[in-house]
């Protein structure tokens, strides 16, 4: 499989059933038994699966959905619904400045927010260091980056994006089609 | 305080009943997106600037009542 190459699986969020539902993603994913897997965390909170270093994927839920990216290298996965917020005062505080700007710019529009918000909390879960890397300490606006972002068709009201070294083809499944 | 904290917290996330172990992301679901919601509303409300290294240390409701009394914030 091109290790490039990405799945991104969505589906109606149950908190109860969250663990089950990664597994059954993974099992789609891999072809392999969903006994297989056991999920694990590093120091710093990023999940992993016992025993498979070479699988990797991100979680993410917000709203009424929850939704996890799979791949062969390392990626960060990022579903934000489009609530009500002080953007003027998030960007202000947590962008950097250049992305403060920009949204400025932009009269802090809802779709622009939340593109750029999704954007870096999605490299954030790529690099594996938590927020406590400092949202204002990059900018996702560089031209020049190591590392690719792809927003991703989801339903109106919500953000989803996929972060890692480098993007080629991106499958999606989502658990009820009827949404979209 | 406590009943502050709760107004704010329900003005911004819609989540009631909160008590002082109430854990922001185990108990009421929030995600990184929502904390940096509830900081922006506390920062504003107490006039204070909350260093991002500060908000990772914040977990339960009472952290952020402890927080809010280190940093001599008094509520009127």
């Amino acid at each position: 499989m091109n290790p490039y190459d990405f799945a991104v699986h969505i589906l109606h969020d149950n908190r109860a059933a969250r663990e089950d539902m990664l597994y059954s993603a993974a099992s789609i994913f891999t072809g392999l038994d969903k006994s297989s897997f056991k999920k694990a965390a590093d120091e710093k909170g990023k999940p992993f699966f016992e025993g498979m270093p070479d699988l990797h994927f991100s979680i993410s839920h917000s709203g009424g959905y929850w939704a996890c990216a799979f791949g062969r290298s390392r990626l960060g996965l990022d579903l934000q619904r489009h609530d009500g917020c002080r953007r003027e005062s998030i960007a202000k505080r947590f962008f950097h400045r250049d992305e403060a700007e920009y949204l400025e710019s932009r009269s802090y529009a809802e779709k622009d927010f939340f593109e750029l918000w999704a954007k870096k909390e999605s490299y954030v879960k790529y690099v594996g260091e938590g927020l406590g890397i400092g949202l204002e300490s990059f900018s996702v606006l560089d031209a020049e980056k190591d590392y690719e972002l792809r927003v991703l068709p989801f339903i109106e009201g919500y953000t989803l994006c996929l972060c890692s070294k480098r993007i080629e083809a991106v499958r999606l499944h989502f658990e009820d089609t009827a949404d979209l | 305080m406590l009943e502050l904290v709760q107004k704010i917290i329900f003005d911004v996330t819609g989540k009631k009943g909160v008590t002082l172990d109430t854990d922001f992301i185990q108990d009421l679901e929030l995600n990184s997106f929502d904390i940096m919601n509830i900081i922006c509303a506390f920062e504003e409300y107490f006039n204070i600037i909350i260093p991002t290294r500060d908000v990772w240390q914040i977990k339960v409701v009472a952290d952020v009542i402890h927080y809010l009394n280190k940093r001599g914030v008094n509520v009127v």
